[in-house]
């Protein structure tokens, strides 16, 4: 079959390699194709190219596993136990602001349980302020949006908290969703900014304070169902920020109670420390009950651009 | 985290952005038998790929805040090494070429290994060095890790065809390099550029560069 040359060597009567290789690999459009398999067919040194490619292929397949060698792994083990965390947390906007990725890894998890109880306590002598707060409505500030940090600054314990009428919980009910969470997110977030008000008709019970009837409508895995929820407590939503979230320096963007992925869940929408264009999500357990809350998702977007400061 | 076990990648991963500070460890080995497994053939060279693991996993660790869950968390995992094994790569290949040394180290003498696989493996880290790294980065994913080619393709965050392509090629380079190497009276007569055996007498591997 010399007579069908190779058009990207005329001057060989065979196949080059990569031609033969990009058949093989299913690149070659039908009528190259359909060439370079006749001529296969016909000529036996071509074939042998074809057989070489496959041997390669095979030898390639063969290459034995290879587990981390101890040495290299106590290497980094070693490597990343003395980084800082992730920049997000690591990198505090002002010299007040405790550089909490610090001290907790060396303390460890388990002390944010004192923590947590710790700031419990002081939250609970604060609440009679923030529920006298909460009777006189919102704050003026309806931007609850990356500024914030300024106030929690000196928050050296975790007790300083920003007033409870930042935090303000909706309850859409709404049916979250991984593929869709992004544009979710940019809905609540312009729906929560927009609401000037704690009135705003979209909210209408969002700071009805821990009084109000704590249970959210949300459809779980298809069927109305009615669960009960802490997280509309000011007090639960901003105890779950300070202390799961590790965030006294800010108030929720927003933040909201439905569902994920069929399962009942708070998305939480806080202000990124070291980037005012973007906002941290975290999807947790509807209640956010303490240290050992379940994070079903965390993801950074950036904040809609009317909603930038 | 005493749930480790039964918690998820995309779990770990927000424990660890939200200052789990144990989490990201947990994550890590999980996965990084494959991931030194990808660097090591990738580097041709255990202390080059030690390296690049260990600064890719230090990446990893402080750029976790900027995850999106757009994939799946070993992909990104994935990512970050390559990456960063092609970085030094890419600058290694700014200096000349030195014959890589031998790595015992890599490939324990097995003595129930009559088929030789552990010289075939020598030989092939030592071809796979001599290819262009981005073929040879596709290689590594596709034909010695059996990843799909979706995977590869979202780890090296090209088209699923550039994947194809770049495998395709890259096993083409490989023939004049490793097939006389396993059955020398079986070498195809024909070379990469489609010459004859008279045409190509230096079979060198260095040559071929």
């Amino acid at each position: 079959m010399t007579q069908h040359h190779d058009p990207v060597h005329p001057d060989s009567p065979h196949l080059s390699v990569e031609l033969v290789a990009d058949l093989e690999a299913g690149l070659l459009d039908d009528e190259s194709a359909a060439h370079a398999q006749h001529h296969l067919d016909h000529c036996p040194p071509c074939t042998e190219i074809l057989d070489a490619l496959e041997q390669v292929s095979a030898g390639l397949a063969a290459v034995p596993a290879v587990a981390l060698p101890p040495d290299v792994a106590h290497r980094l083990d070693e490597a990343l136990a003395d980084a800082t965390g992730p920049a997000t947390l690591a990198a505090p906007v002002s010299d007040t602001v405790v550089p909490l990725d610090a001290h907790r890894r060396r303390a460890g998890w388990s002390t944010r349980v004192v923590t947590a109880a710790a700031s419990v306590a002081g939250i609970l002598l604060l609440s009679a302020v923030g529920i006298s707060l909460l009777s006189n409505g919102s704050g003026s500030d309806g931007t609850a949006a990356g500024a914030d940090s300024a106030e929690g600054a000196g928050a050296e314990d975790g007790t300083t908290t920003l007033a409870l009428d930042r935090y303000v919980t909706a309850r859409s009910g709404r049916s979250y969703d991984e593929k869709r969470l992004v544009e979710q997110v940019d809905t609540l977030l312009v729906s929560s900014q927009t609401a000037d008000t704690p009135s705003a008709s979209s909210t209408p019970e969002a700071t009805s304070g821990p009084s109000a009837d704590p249970m959210v409508t949300a459809r779980v895995n298809g069927s109305p169902t009615v669960f009960p929820a802490a997280l509309v407590d000011p007090l639960v939503l901003r105890a779950c920020v300070v202390d799961y979230l590790l965030r006294p320096d800010a108030a929720p963007l927003a933040a909201d109670l439905g569902t994920y992925e069929g399962q009942p869940a708070a998305i939480l929408v806080m202000p990124k420390l070291d980037d005012t264009d973007k906002a941290e999500v975290f999807v947790v357990d509807p209640d956010c009950s303490g240290p050992d809350a379940t994070l079903l998702l965390y993801l950074v977007v950036t904040v809609p651009a009317e909603l930038q400061p | 985290m005493s749930s480790a076990d039964s918690t998820s990648d995309a779990q770990l991963l927000a424990r660890h952005a939200a200052g789990d500070p144990d989490a990201f460890a947990v994550l890590v080995r999980r996965h990084r038998d494959r991931l030194w497994a990808v660097a090591l053939r990738t580097m041709g060279d255990p202390d080059e790929a030690a390296d690049a693991l260990q600064d890719a996993l230090l990446s990893a660790h402080r750029a976790a805040g900027g995850f999106r869950g757009e994939a799946a968390v070993t992909t990104w995992l994935h990512r970050v090494v390559v990456n960063a094994c092609l970085d030094r790569l890419r600058r290694r290949a700014a200096r000349p070429t030195v014959p890589l040394p031998e790595h015992d180290h890599a490939h324990p003498a097995d003595p129930s290994d009559p088929l030789g696989r552990r010289e075939l493996a020598m030989e092939i880290e030592r071809a796979l060095a001599t290819i262009p790294v981005e073929q040879r980065a596709a290689i590594v994913l596709v034909d010695v890790q059996g990843y799909p080619v979706e995977e590869a393709a979202a780890i090296l965050e090209i088209p699923v065809g550039t994947v194809k392509s770049r495998c395709a090629r890259g096993r083409a380079k490989l023939v004049p390099l490793l097939a006389p190497l396993r059955n020398p009276d079986a070498a195809p007569d024909v070379g990469s550029d489609g010459r004859t055996a008279q045409d190509r007498r230096d079979p060198t591997p260095g040559g071929e560069r």
